[in-house]
Parts: structure tokens; C-alpha cells; sequence
């Protein structure tokens, strides 16, 4: 009788084991699916920005905001020379700063 | 109990041995010959393969800036068989879709069980889809090529199909790069044909396509398409061609051919726009071709560069006469000369004396006749005549470009090679590429082979330089920098080659800057404008796109070349 009981008590915990077990295996597919679910709307979201990023700094775009707000592209060309260190006494004297090019 | 007769009992053991003897044989050709097949009609009904699609690589700009890229995009199919009204169906898709009822109603009563309905539609579209629920329709996954510049750099980046293979362009020419390697999932489904969630036998990870970094200079680039449509519409010209190089690294940094597409829609365009003219069609140089004339000159020391020789304004040539552009006397003019006024005669006479062998010589060593290896679908590589059937006539033309064929990358390469102080660099496209990993490869530097000594370079670009402050090109000068160049006009042979276009030019203007010290060359080409003249037509577009590269590239002037001996006036 003993044996009977002892041997239904470890067969019942074994069983309810691998029934837990199997909960816990599908609960976590169950995770793994919707991360990968998440994995997945996060890189699309990613694309999605990097598309919206490249549309915003298309040349084009800019360009054609810019000439909506009045900007155009200057008609000469001049390069402005940084003094060449603390030392450059030129460095204050504005007039040999900023030449034109050439 | 009265036993069974013997023979009853014999009869059953004899019936139920053949039984059982049919239930092995059966079972032995199950579980022996029919055990494979078997095996895998079962794995085929269990399990359910996915092709995993690999995330296309980016094409971007020098600087990183995005040419082309792939976003998520949905292909929508229907199995025609589990569709409950076909026209109900096709009339709630026709909006989301773009597609008319009637001719989704006529996919859906296919007799087929795949068929696609759409490909590549936006996520947002594809889900208004999912709600309606109807049944018979799926949904795939696939991503959808974006060019977020539109049609900046379109000839050269090109495009790609539904399918994701590259149809033109650097599309095209880099697909196995750009491609990557697609993955597959292999997963267990339930009776009902549903995916058993943690089921996933095999999973192979798809490799994503490495990004393809041009040399293009994506802001040079819209500039200088902005000063070619400009150009064009201002000229009532054909079309028309520029080309900012690099001549030091032979980097291109600017390509494009008007007219142009845009590859978001590229289905909509001509094909004929799909074409970068400026790699794979060919024109006759015209006077830009001097420039080889001059340097062969030079570098054989045919003749002194203060040598006056005697140039009339026509000259017979074998059975041909000759001219230059415009009526003048006989001029004694010295090779400066010869190349500021762009004279064909000049041009003729010293050709002579370069000798036909040595022209044929330097066409080649200039590039002329092969293709550059720019790395470029569909190059051309241009046309020379062979050195046996070259003859006075063919001397004398090729001298100011005629007779002869390049393309317009080639003749850039021509000044670039001048600009780099007589050596040829490789033109090029592809700046690196970068690994789905991250890593960065930069591409070698292109091959380069010595033309002309340093000292010819030099000399020959303060002849275009000369030309350009005092000659045909003053159209290009820019004030503060000494602009080297050398402007084109040339006739358009007839498509049977029969003869040459009536007042129809091919008018060019190619040139660097700054002469002294060359950062950056720039081609300008118009097909038929209104003012023919190189100088006229294309010498404007030339300063133009300079000056965006001024901008653009932070150039500085640097120390002028001397100008050539001269005996012409100055104007």
C-alpha cells in the first residue's frame, strides 16, 4: 500500500514537472517570438528614420528650402584667412585677414 | 469441446500467414524502398522553409550621404482558390492598391494558387490591407529600393527591378556586393498550416549587402546638374554632359547627362535617359583634342615654342579643303597661338610635323581608343583608326579632332592627365566599400602611367591657360583664379557616316583649375546649342560648375603658370 502511494506521489510530481516545465518552455517561446516581433518593428522603425533622414538631407530639398526662404548661392567667390596663430601680428589687422580669392 | 478439423485450422494459419506475409511485404517497402520519399512528403507537410531576404547595401555619396538605400516594404499575393468574391475582393483592394478592380479581379480568378497582386507596397498600405480580412490574400516580406536624392546621380547609381536584382548604373555593376546573401528558416506548422511558436528547426541568418561609397560628391553633384539643365533649356540644346574630376586620384565627383530620371520611378522615364552618356556614348572631340596635338608637339620637340609658323585660313588636304572657324589672313602664329585662337590649320601643321606614327602614339597613351576601366557598365571605348589606314587626311583631322571618337570621360581623362603633371590616373567611381560587419575597405588607388614628362604638362598648361585669359575660352575665366582649358566645336557625323550634320555642333569646354596647381577638372558638353561655339555655349556652364566647386571643395588659388610665347595680339 505504502509502495502504491509512494509510487502515485513521485509519478503525480513527475508528471506536474513536465507539464511546468512545458508551460515555462512555451511561456518563453511565447517571449522569444514577440522580442523577435520587437527585433523586427525596431529595425524597420531604424529604416524608417534613416529613410526619413536621407529624404531631409537630399540636396534638392535643401536647395529648394532654401530658395523658397529667400537664400541663393553667392555671385563671387572669397576665401577668408584665420590668423595663423598669436604670434601672427596680422592676426589683428582685419584688412590682410580676409582677402579675395586670388 | 469437439476440436476444429485439422484442415480448418491449416487453412486459417495458411490465410492469416498471407496476411500477415502482405502486411510485412507492404511495411517492407514502406520502411525500406518508399522510406526516404516518405520521409521527406512528411518533412515537406511538417515543415515550412522561408527564404529570409538579405538587406541590399546602401550606395552613398564620398562623404556618406545616401544615393540609394532599401526600406521594408510588403508584396501582397492571393491564392486565388481561397478568395470568396473575387470582385468584391478586387474592388476593396483597387484603392490601397493602385491597381483597377478589373484587372485584380481578373488575377483572382486565376487558376493558379500564388499569384501576386502588388509588389513592394509601403508597411502602411500593406496593414490597411491586413484589416479588411479578406480571405485568399497574403502578405510577403521584401524591402523597396529609395533614392532619396532622386534624380541626383540617377545615371550613375542606375536602379533596380521588383526583384531586387540591379538593372543599371552601380546598381548593376556592383549587384554581387550590394546583394548579400539571403537567409532561410525552416519551421514546424501545426494541422491547420500555423507556424508552432519555438518550433524553428534551421535558422540560417540572411548576410546583409555591403554599402557601396562613390566617389560622387552628392552636393557638386546637384549643382552641377542644376548648371546643366540651366544650360540646356538656355540653349535650346539637345542635351548635354558634365564631368568633375579629381585628377590627382582620378575620382569622379560630379557625372551626369541631361536629360535625366528619376529611379524612384523609373518605369515612367525614357529608357534613353537611363544612359550615363557620359561613359558609354562617344562624340568627336573637336578642338579639345588639340590639346593632344600640343602636348605630342612639345614632348617630341617638333618644334620651338617660339616658332612661328605660317597659317593660312584654309589649306588643302589631299582631296579635302580645310579651314578655321573664321576668314583671316595668313598669320604666323607660334603653338601658343595655335591653341588660344583653337586654329585647325595650326593644329594641321603641327600635326605634320609630330608625323602620324607619334599622333597614334599619344591618341593612345592619352586613352583614346580603350576604355578607361572606370568600373562602369556599357563603357565605350571610343573609336581611332587603325594606325595602317591613317593618311594625310586622317593626320589632319585627328589633329583638331575629327575623324575620330571619344567618349566624354575620356577626353576629361585627357585634361586630367595634363593637370597631373603629365600622368594618367584611372577614372574611378568606387571610393570603399563597408562590410555587413562595419568594417571599411577602401579601394586601392587607381593605376596611373606616365603620358608626357612633367615639364610638357606644365608647359601645355599655360597654353590653355593663355587660351582662356586670351583665347577662345575667356568665357571661363573666373576672377581670381587662373582657369587652364581649352573650348570645342565639332560637327556631328550623320548616322550613316555618311557625311556630317548641316550647322549642328557638339560644343565642349573642358578645363582645370587652378592651372598651377589643379584640384579639380571639370567637362562641360552641349549637344546642338543655340550659340555653337564651345566658347559661347559651353565656356559659361564650365564657369559655373567651377565655381560650385570652388565652393564646394574649399579650393584656393595658387601661383599662375607663365603664359606661352605668343606673336599674336593679345585681345
Amino acid at each position: 500500500m505504502g509502495f502504491a502511494v509512494t509510487a502515485s506521489v513521485l509519478v503525480g510530481v513527475m508528471v506536474l514537472g513536465i507539464v511546468v516545465l512545458n508551460v515555462l518552455l512555451a511561456q518563453q517561446s511565447f517571449r522569444i517570438e514577440e522580442s523577435e516581433r520587437r527585433i523586427d518593428a525596431l529595425g524597420r522603425e531604424r529604416l524608417g528614420l534613416v529613410r526619413e533622414q536621407a529624404t531631409l538631407s537630399a540636396p534638392g530639398r535643401i536647395a529648394g528650402w532654401a530658395s523658397r526662404h529667400g537664400m541663393r548661392l553667392p555671385d563671387d567667390i572669397r576665401i577668408l584667412r584665420a590668423p595663423s596663430g598669436p604670434s601672427d601680428p596680422a592676426g589683428t589687422d582685419t584688412s590682410r585677414a580676409s582677402g579675395i580669392g586670388g | 469441446m469437439k476440436r476444429p478439423p485439422i484442415g480448418r485450422l491449416l487453412a486459417l494459419l495458411v490465410a492469416m500467414s498471407l496476411a500477415f506475409g502482405a502486411i510485412f511485404f507492404r511495411l517492407a517497402i514502406l520502411q525500406v524502398s518508399q522510406a526516404s520519399d516518405l520521409r521527406a512528403r512528411a518533412t515537406d507537410q511538417r515543415l515550412q522553409t522561408i527564404v529570409l531576404p538579405a538587406q541590399r547595401g546602401e550606395i552613398q555619396d564620398r562623404s556618406g550621404g545616401r544615393l540609394a538605400l532599401s526600406v521594408p516594404a510588403v508584396d501582397v499575393y492571393a491564392d486565388p482558390r481561397n478568395v470568396e468574391d473575387a470582385w468584391t475582393t478586387a474592388i476593396r483592394l483597387s484603392p490601397l492598391i493602385g491597381e483597377t478592380a478589373g484587372s485584380l479581379a481578373s488575377k483572382l480568378t486565376t487558376d493558379a494558387t500564388f499569384v501576386y497582386l502588388a509588389r513592394q507596397v509601403e508597411i502602411e498600405a500593406a496593414e490597411q490591407i491586413d484589416e479588411l480580412g479578406l480571405p485568399g490574400i497574403g502578405f510577403l516580406e521584401a524591402t523597396k529600393r529609395f533614392y532619396p536624392s532622386g534624380s541626383v546621380a540617377s545615371q550613375v547609381v542606375g536602379f533596380v527591378g521588383v526583384d531586387g536584382d540591379g538593372l543599371a548604373g552601380l546598381e548593376f555593376e556592383y549587384q554581387d556586393l550590394l546583394a548579400g546573401t539571403p537567409g532561410e528558416r525552416m519551421q514546424e506548422l501545426d494541422p491547420t498550416g500555423k507556424p508552432i511558436v519555438g518550433a524553428v528547426h534551421v535558422e540560417r541568418t540572411p548576410v546583409p549587402g555591403a554599402t557601396v561609397v562613390t566617389t560622387i560628391d552628392r552636393e557638386l553633384q546637384f549643382q552641377a546638374q542644376a548648371a546643366l539643365e540651366e544650360a540646356v533649356e538656355n540653349q535650346g540644346a539637345r542635351g548635354g554632359t558634365v564631368i568633375v574630376m579629381d585628377p590627382r586620384t582620378g575620382d569622379i565627383l560630379a557625372m551626369a547627362s541631361y536629360p535625366w530620371f528619376d529611379p524612384n520611378a523609373f518605369g515612367d522615364a525614357l529608357p534613353r535617359t537611363y544612359r550615363n552618356r557620359a561613359v558609354t556614348d562617344m562624340f568627336e572631340p573637336g578642338s579639345t583634342n588639340k590639346v593632344i596635338t600640343a602636348a605630342a608637339a612639345v614632348q617630341e620637340g617638333v618644334l620651338a615654342l617660339d616658332q612661328r609658323l605660317p597659317v593660312a585660313w584654309t589649306m588643302k588636304v589631299g582631296e579635302f579643303t580645310i579651314h578655321d572657324s573664321h576668314p583671316h589672313g595668313v598669320q604666323r602664329m607660334m603653338l601658343g597661338d595655335i591653341i588660344a585662337e583653337s586654329s585647325n590649320i595650326g593644329a594641321v601643321h603641327v600635326a605634320n610635323r609630330v608625323g602620324a606614327s607619334d599622333m597614334a602614339t599619344y591618341l593612345a597613351r592619352f586613352g583614346l581608343g580603350a576604355e578607361t576601366g572606370v568600373g562602369f557598365p556599357g563603357e565605350a571605348s571610343g573609336i581611332t583608326v587603325p594606325f595602317y589606314r591613317w593618311d594625310e587626311v586622317i593626320l589632319a583631322t585627328t589633329a583638331y579632332g575629327q575623324g575620330i571618337a571619344a567618349t566624354p570621360l575620356q577626353m576629361a581623362s585627357v585634361f586630367a592627365t595634363i593637370a597631373n603633371d603629365g600622368r594618367w590616373v584611372q577614372p574611378r567611381l568606387l571610393r570603399a566599400t563597408i562590410d555587413a560587419g562595419g568594417v571599411r575597405h577602401d579601394a586601392p588607388p587607381s593605376p596611373t602611367r606616365r603620358v608626357v614628362s612633367e615639364e610638357t604638362a606644365r608647359t601645355v598648361g599655360g597654353m590653355l591657360a593663355f587660351a582662356v585669359e586670351h583665347g577662345t575660352g575667356t568665357n571661363a575665366r573666373i576672377e581670381g583664379y587662373q582657369v587652364a582649358g581649352k573650348t570645342g566645336t565639332s560637327r556631328i557625323p550623320l548616322k550613316d557616316r555618311a557625311g556630317y550634320e548641316v550647322g549642328q555642333y557638339i560644343a565642349s569646354f573642358i578645363g582645370y583649375l587652378p592651372a598651377g596647381d589643379p584640384q579639380v577638372v571639370v567637362a562641360a558638353i552641349l549637344d546642338r546649342p543655340a550659340e555653337g561655339y564651345g566658347g559661347l555655349a559651353a565656356a559659361p556652364l564650365f564657369q559655373r560648375i567651377a565655381r560650385a566647386a570652388i565652393a564646394q571643395l574649399r579650393i584656393e588659388p595658387a601661383s599662375p603658370l607663365p603664359p606661352p610665347p605668343h606673336a599674336l595680339p593679345i585681345r
